[in-house]
């Protein structure tokens, strides 16, 4: 059947803490979000919606974010995603594995 | 915590609303994105596009959403059996006919499975009843020759044997009932050690068990009574507690009701009194008479009490050469005691039916690979649109617990009739049967086995639908079918023939005994022959008085009009009731066992008993009623016992003396047929008849032979017994014709559940052939238009379809005859007169099934000579 493709460069878990990370200055919604990991990351890395929707609602089962529906910029009705207090804590303890696996790894390729 | 617990519940509750939002945020991106792309130049319906491309599968996403809710099992259950259902109803006839034969199945397995619970699996109602045991005297030979005990073997059992706790025995008693000098009842009873109770640990349902001082003989005469009789006689009243009550004329005192379901023996008793041994029982080792009862003590195995008991039984054997001599003692399991073969019968019957509902497992089986072939675009589909194989599978076994379990629902109702069926159907003697019903065990049955059942058709066609081939299937419109479906159909043809086969040798088998057994020569006339039960009031304290009223009875009966003759027995054929003998021929030292003894079954008769049954003297002369106990002894002895006992002599004028008190010659008069006193399947065996004026009894059964309907005559007959004596009743009155037709019971009862079951099994498996081979007839119509276009003919066309169709059937028949083989020798102990391996029936029911399948083949086959060719090629 081979349709069960998903994330393409980023692995489930890379996904969510930079989407918690994109979350932690204010509410964004599916579209925002994706625009923004495209631009801050120069075009790096780019995720399809069929993996940020259902991240999306997988943080939002954990009690990570939550939704609610508001007008976007364009006047539409859209599903904004904000953080929550346990989804900031989340943040903050991912945020700081991250960066001791990523110094690492950063180490050794200097180093070597 | 919480807000994630409303969240699931709404998840599941409020599906509709969640899928809505759902789609409205992936909506909400496509159009953003494509706003997008129209600020950069392109038109609004190419940007659609190109934004919808972009997002890739929306179903497959919206799937992955939904199963981030974590309700993803239920919510999936609840789409699979509500899509279960719609595809149920779209094809109402396959659904019907799949849920009827699962009903049938499911249906007869619970409704015999309740029995054989009631029956054999449910434990006898008393505390730990693994650990009772009943004891018997058996030959040193053989432990299967099994034969009950004299007091004095009990008594000395009781004192040496150290593997039981307690141990008490009983003997059977006929008892009329009174509470005053009308209304007398003669009911089935027993005599009872107190100890029995002890070891039974039975509670009364009311007042009191028998007091070990009760054994003695000086003690007031006391009466337990069965929950039944205290209903029936006594309308329940619960202060029957101290009432008197006259226990064949003598009074005695009611002590307590024992529990609705107490049972020690296949039959049932409605009075127990207390057994008292006087100084002559103590040491009797002659009279056998007594049923012993034991409880295991705690540590010990039945295995080690029969060891135990084998031990003790030949100390006594060389203790008491006399009437001992080459015998031994064992053990066995009171349950299978109460059961007997009833046990075989049933589980044989539960076997069977099995196998009916594995063969209609098959059948719904293949209804869903026919199916199946017709749904392999939908699967492909659903696989198009991200459902994975898992999801596949476990969507068809969803579809198929449901018919199953609709199927035994069904099932259920048709179980609840069944038992009741069953219960009128089933023979007397199946003891604690009326006990079943529908219980909880017998639920949990039936779920199980509909479960069991929906996962076994079930599989085979989800496994090979879900195995789909995405671009073939989708692009293909024309079903063509996948050789390994037709592979599976054709292996679930061949079982199911072969079970069939299974089942129809067992019944053939079964029914040929039956009337192997209906024909045999019982040795007796049954037609017109009345006979009943009598038992004298203990005032007949003499063998004068008895004697007297027997002859006074004889007389008013004969004159009655409509009657030919009348006689007085101890017992009459097929009763169930009969009497052993042993004894010894004068002037021989050395008999059979080594002690110089023969056995017997021994009758009490009056002269004309011949005459009124039917017996055939054939040599010397009949029992006048002149042999009284004054006059010389004689005996009538059967054919058998003649050409055993006296082989090459003539058995006319020897003297043999029976191991009664008090001991006396009695000379050989004459030389009767054989007949079948027991059972009619038991083979002739020695019988001695004796005049009953030497020791009339309390308890004799009258037969009377009339000249017309034997019916007609119960009420004139009662009236000349109340004549003679209005305080004797008369009990059990029956026409000999339905102690024959009783005494078939159980046999009729497995011929007929069997033929019903293979019937069944038959019907099945005709229509599991039709199927599959009207279906392969639909699929090859375009090949089969295009062989009559190129010039096959017709004939050829049916060779060709009927004999694909037949290939399956002929292994099934080569394996059923196989497992037939193998498995018929589980019927041997019900047969009678015919081989477990009967050659006539193994080759008729093959015939027969044969052309069953045959004619299952044919139908459809000649629906595919008639294709007309242009049609069918145009039919793509």
């Amino acid at each position: 059947m081979g349709l069960n493709k998903r994330t393409d460069l980023l692995q489930q878990g890379t996904l969510e803490l930079l989407v918690l990370r994109l979350l932690r200055t204010g509410a964004l919604n599916g579209w925002d979000i994706m625009q923004r990991i495209r631009v801050v990351s120069d075009e790096v890395l780019s995720i399809t919606p069929g993996a940020l929707y259902p991240a999306l609602h997988r943080l939002e089962e954990r009690g990570l974010v939550r939704a609610e529906w508001a007008s976007s910029e364009n006047n539409r009705q859209a599903k904004f995603y904000r953080l929550t207090p346990a989804g900031r804590k989340q943040l903050e303890a991912e945020r700081e594995t991250w960066e001791r696996f990523a110094g690492a790894i950063d180490a050794i390729l200097r180093d070597a | 915590m919480l807000r994630r617990l409303w969240r699931r519940l709404r998840a599941l509750l409020d599906r509709g609303e969640l899928d809505r939002e759902l789609d409205a945020e992936l909506r909400y991106h496509v159009e953003r994105q494509a706003a997008e792309y129209v600020a950069g130049g392109m038109t609004q319906e190419e940007a659609r596009r190109a934004a919808l491309r972009e997002f890739g599968g929306v179903a497959q996403s919206k799937e992955e959403c939904r199963g981030a809710r974590g309700v993803r099992p239920v919510e999936d259950l609840r789409q699979d059996l509500l899509y279960g259902l719609r595809v149920l109803r779209r094809n109402p006839v396959f659904s019907l006919v799949a849920v009827l034969t699962l009903a049938l199945g499911i249906g007869a397995n619970t409704a015999l499975f309740s029995i054989t619970n009631a029956v054999v699996f449910r434990p006898l109602p008393f505390a730990e009843p693994g650990r009772l045991l009943t004891l018997w005297e058996c030959s040193a030979k053989s432990e299967e020759s099994r034969v009950i005990v004299s007091p004095a073997n009990y008594l000395d059992w009781r004192e040496q044997a150290r593997s039981f706790e307690e141990m008490g025995a009983y003997t059977e008693d006929f008892n009329n009932i009174s509470e005053d000098a009308s209304r007398p009842e003669r009911v089935a009873a027993a005599i009872v050690t107190p100890s029995l109770f002890q070891a039974l640990g039975v509670r009364p349902a009311l007042g009191r068990l028998f007091l070990p001082e009760e054994a003695r003989p000086e003690a007031e005469s006391v009466v337990l009574l069965s929950y039944g009789l205290w209903q029936r006689r006594f309308g329940g009243d619960p202060n029957v507690v101290g009432e008197n009550v006259k226990l064949n004329g003598a009074p005695s005192t009611v002590v307590g009701v024992l529990p609705p379901d107490f049972i020690i023996s296949p039959r049932r008793y409605e009075l127990f009194t207390s057994m008292r041994f006087d100084d002559e029982q103590r040491v009797n080792r002659r009279n056998r008479y007594l049923s012993v009862i034991a409880r295991l003590r705690p540590g010990v195995t039945a295995e080690q009490a029969r060891a135990e008991m084998n031990a003790v039984g030949l100390r006594l054997a060389a203790q008491y050469p006399d009437e001992n001599a080459g015998r031994s003692a064992t053990a066995v399991s009171l349950d299978r005691t109460i059961t007997w073969n009833t046990r075989t019968a049933l589980l044989t019957l539960l076997g069977a039916v099995g196998l009916v509902l594995l063969i209609a497992c098959a059948n719904v089986a293949n209804l869903l690979l026919g199916q199946a072939a017709g749904r392999r675009r939908e699967m492909a589909v659903r696989a198009a649109l991200g459902a994975g194989r898992l999801r596949l599978v476990r969507q068809m076994l969803t579809e198929s617990l449901t018919l199953s379990l609709a199927g035994g629902l069904a099932g259920l109702l048709l179980a609840k009739w069944g038992v009741g069926l069953l219960i009128s159907l089933s023979p007397a003697g199946i003891p604690r049967a009326e006990e079943a019903g529908l219980d909880l065990r017998v639920l949990g049955f039936a779920l199980l086995v509909s479960t069991v059942t929906g996962l076994a058709f079930g599989l085979v066609p989800a496994l090979q639908a879900s195995k789909v081939e995405l671009t073939d299937a989708l692009k293909s419109a024309r079903a063509s079918g996948g050789g390994r479906r037709s592979l599976a159909r054709g292996a679930l043809v061949a079982a199911e023939v072969a079970l069939s086969l299974v089942l129809l040798v067992g019944a053939g088998l079964l029914v040929k005994s039956f009337v192997r057994l209906s024909e045999v020569e019982l040795g007796f006339d049954p037609a017109h022959v009345l006979a009943a039960d009598i038992s004298l009031p203990y005032r007949y304290n003499t063998p004068e008085k008895r004697t007297e009223f027997y002859r006074q009875l004889l007389t008013r009966v004969e004159a009655l009009p409509g009657v030919s003759s009348a006689a007085v027995s101890q017992s009459v054929p097929l009763s169930g009731e009969e009497h052993g003998a042993q004894f010894k021929v004068m002037g021989r030292e050395t008999g059979p066992d080594g002690g110089g003894k023969y056995g017997s079954i021994y009758h009490r008769v009056s002269a004309d008993y011949l005459k009124t049954l039917g017996v055939r003297l054939l040599k010397g002369r009949n029992l006048t009623e002149r042999d009284t106990a004054g006059a010389p002894g004689v005996a009538l002895v059967n054919e058998t016992l003649a050409r055993r006992v006296f082989p090459g002599e003539d058995p006319l004028g020897k003297q043999i003396v029976l191991d009664r008190t008090p001991p006396r010659p009695r000379e050989i008069v004459g030389v009767v047929s054989d007949t079948r006193y027991v059972t009619p399947n038991l083979t002739p065996v020695s019988e001695i008849y004796v005049s009953y004026l030497d020791d009339p009894w309390h308890h004799m059964s009258l037969a009377v032979r009339a000249t017309g309907d034997p019916a007609a005559l119960v009420n004139a007959v009662r009236e000349e017994v109340s004549a003679v004596d209005k305080e004797v009743p008369l009990a059990n009155v029956k026409e000999m014709e339905e102690y024959v037709h009783d005494s078939l019971g159980q046999q009729r009862f497995s011929a007929l559940l069997l033929m019903a079951f293979a019937v069944a099994a038959l019907g099945l498996a005709a229509l599991g052939v039709y199927g599959v081979i009207s279906n392969t007839v639909a699929r090859r119509t375009h090949e089969l238009g295009i062989r009559i276009a190129l010039g096959a003919r017709r004939g050829d066309v049916l060779r060709l379809v009927v004999g694909q169709g037949m290939a399956p059937v002929l292994l099934g028949l080569g394996l059923g005859l196989a497992g037939a083989f193998a498995l018929t020798r589980l019927l041997e102990t019900l047969l009678y007169g015919v081989s477990a391996l009967d050659p006539s029936v193994f080759a008729g029911v093959s015939v027969l099934l044969a052309a069953t399948a045959l004619a299952a083949c044919y139908l459809p086959a000649r629906r595919a000579t008639q294709v007309d060719p242009m049609t069918a090629l145009r039919h793509e």
